[in-house]
């Protein structure tokens, strides 16, 4: 062989005999290669030139080895080639044409080792050729993941949620069943899990959304999610019934102290061996969430300050059309009296007011009668309206009174909860209505005992209870007996007409609305929906 | 008295007019009915009328414009008693102010009534 200068290695190089992409520094791999050379030589010289009976042609797959990092897959065959000619021109010299089955045993040997260890090598670098290919493509895709990652407009995070899936599967094992109600037997439960999931990288878009917290002060998100936010709680819920995939809305607090509202997004890994990093995407909704709540605290005063209307309008014009036949009514029976008064009584003049007192009785209820079909004819707008979901869009409206009063709210819902066919804004109203009651009704609870339950069961006959529980005083017996009149008020902006339009909201179309005290204090609200709307 | 006093019913609400009618009737007086201030204006016998019970809202000549038009004319006003059922103090001190003889809130208060038409009549 022949050292690696420059014409040589470029001649080399261009038959594709040479490796370009060789590990070692190229002094060394000089000095094996001349040392490589120098033993091919020496081979060659004694296996040509002495009559030592062994089979020294074995040694050229010292050669072979010693190249076979520098060589390609052509140039090791070329060499082996090379050393297989030179140990049979050694063969010739030596022996001539007179066959020594000895000599010949001996060649045979060594060019079988030549072969095998040719074979060796070509098997050995085209393994390593897919391995170097495999990692290359590994590294892009790497590459690839962290362009995104690092990239992306959404806030991305790696968290590792192994410890936590650690403790949730021990839970499991333990025979907890229900995680929900082991975290509301355990109310450090969640905190121990939350402080357990370390981040493991986020990107600029997460820092930003924390409001460019530090990569350390992200370390834990801790400080970041909001008390009290259950979309942790949900989290959890996922990995501990082992499911592929979480989204869920939540609230964090940026680092200066605001509030925002995220669209939380999560897939598990398969193997739990990947818990170590899991990605998490949040994406910032805050001004849709706001846009969205503004409007259905419009839509919710457009409701209530149009029935008031209404109701204004109607009450002024039934005072206005009954007046007349009232006023007749007075005057009629007024003037019986003097007819009947009379000595002897004038039972005829009797008769004739009697008459007209008839006739007006009957005009006033009609003009009530007309009035009523009047309404009716506004036909409502039924749509099938999930409970659940509506007590929960009405919390979610109602959170900032909920959150300025420290009141704890929480609703629990039965399994089998059929969609109610109604009007959808007239349920909203009534919830609003009640829910704004109980809030006020605790205004002098203390703080750490102010909480509303909300119940949402079926009930009999096709109908659906909702029942709200506050730990208010309760309702004296002197207000349950005037509580649903109209015009009864405890507030003093109040017009007293809130609950008495709720029930007959209610009632409208066949539902109820009943309020008694709780056996254990406060006072509780029972809607009743029935699943199919009765028409008026 | 040698005849019965004639009392006119200005209102244009029928059952109020038949109501008051009886109750005119009752009191023992005669009574005449007009279902609107122009049917009252049309009239060529205002003369025999006594007392006059007036509706202020109707439609057409309200019971104001009504006073307004007898008091511009040259003749004698028999009382006006005036009814409504809008207690607006401004319709009250117009009413006064044309010379009426009392203003009532409808529904009206029976015994105030038939009080206030005795003493009209005693003018």
């Amino acid at each position: 062989m022949v050292p690696l200068k420059s014409k040589w290695g470029k001649a080399l190089r261009s038959l594709a005999l040479v490796n370009p992409k060789r590990r070692l520094p190229a002094r060394h791999e000089i000095g094996i290669l001349s040392f490589a050379v120098v033993l091919t030589a020496t081979v060659f010289y004694l296996d040509t030139f002495t009559d030592i009976h062994s089979a020294l042609a074995t040694l050229y797959v010292i050669t072979l080895l010693l190249s076979a990092e520098t060589l390609t897959e052509k140039g090791t065959l070329s060499l082996t080639a090379m050393c297989i000619g030179l140990a049979a021109f050694s063969y010739a010299v030596a022996h001539g044409l007179q066959a020594d089955l000895a000599a010949t045993l001996r060649l045979t040997v060594a060019v079988a080792a030549m072969l095998i260890t040719c074979a060796l090598i070509i098997r050995n670098q085209r393994a390593r050729l897919d391995l170097v290919k495999f990692n290359v493509a590994l590294q892009s895709s790497e590459e690839r993941y962290r362009t995104i990652f690092e990239q992306s407009r959404v806030a991305l995070w790696e968290r590792d949620y192994s410890q936590v899936r650690t403790m949730l599967m021990a839970l499991k094992a333990d025979g907890v069943e229900d995680l929900g109600a082991h975290v509301r037997a355990n109310p450090d439960f969640l905190e121990q899990c939350i402080t357990r999931v370390p981040t493991v990288a986020a990107n600029a878009a997460a820092l930003e959304l924390l409001g460019n917290a530090s990569g350390e002060n992200a370390s834990s998100m801790r400080r970041f999610i909001a008390q009290n936010d259950a979309t942790f709680l949900e989290l959890i819920v996922a990995i501990f019934n082992n499911e592929t995939h979480f989204e869920g809305k939540g609230s964090i607090i940026t680092s200066d102290g605001t509030h925002k509202h995220v669209l939380l997004t999560v897939g598990f890994p398969e193997d739990p061996a990947n818990f170590n990093r899991v990605i998490v995407g949040m994406f910032d909704i805050t001004e849709r969430e706001l846009a969205q709540k503004a409007l259905f605290e419009a839509q919710a005063e457009l409701a209530l300050a149009s029935r008031a209307a209404t109701v204004g309008a109607l009450s002024a014009s039934l005072a206005h059309e009954l007046n007349q036949p009232l006023g007749a009514l007075v005057v009629n029976a007024q003037t019986l009296l003097r007819w009947l008064d009379r000595d002897p009584p004038d039972l005829e003049a009797v008769a004739r007011s009697a008459e007209r007192i008839a006739r007006d009785s009957q005009r006033a209820s009609d003009i009530i009668q007309s009035t009523r079909s009047m309404l009716g004819k506004r036909a409502p707008v039924r749509e099938p309206v999930s409970l659940v979901d509506l007590v929960g869009e009405t919390r979610a409206l109602m959170e900032g009174e909920l959150a300025r009063n420290r009141i704890t709210f929480e609703t629990r819902t039965a399994s089998n909860i059929s969609p109610v066919s109604a009007v959808r804004i007239e349920l909203q109203q009534v919830l609003i209505n009640l829910i704004t009651n109980a809030i006020q009704a605790m205004g002098e609870t203390p703080d750490e005992l102010r909480r509303i339950s909300v119940f949402i069961e079926p009930a009999a006959a096709e109908t659906v209870a909702v029942r709200i529980h506050d730990s208010g005083p309760g309702l004296s017996a002197d207000i349950l007996a005037k509580l649903f009149k109209p015009f009864h008020t405890t507030k003093d902006t109040g017009l007293g007409m809130g609950l008495a339009i709720c029930r007959s909201m209610l009632e409208a179309r066949g539902g109820a609305l009943t309020a008694s005290n709780h056996a254990e204090g406060g006072a509780l609200f029972e809607m009743i929906v029935p699943i199919e709307a009765l028409d008026e | 008295m040698s005849r019965k006093p004639v009392i006119a019913i200005v209102d244009d609400d029928q059952s109020i007019r038949e109501a008051l009618d009886d109750l005119v009737l009752s009191c023992g007086y005669r009574s005449r009915l007009f279902s609107s201030a122009e049917a009252f204006l049309a009239d060529d016998d205002r003369a025999a009328i006594d007392c006059m019970l007036v509706d202020v809202k109707m439609p057409g000549l309200s019971g104001i414009e009504l006073q307004a038009v007898l008091n511009s004319q040259n003749a004698p006003k028999p009382p006006m008693i005036f009814m409504t059922s809008y207690r607006d103090e401004r319709t009250r001190a117009a009413a006064m102010d044309g010379g009426a003889f009392a203003f009532l809130g409808k529904p009206v208060d029976f015994d105030q009534l038939v009080r206030c038409l005795e003493q009209a009549l005693k003018h």
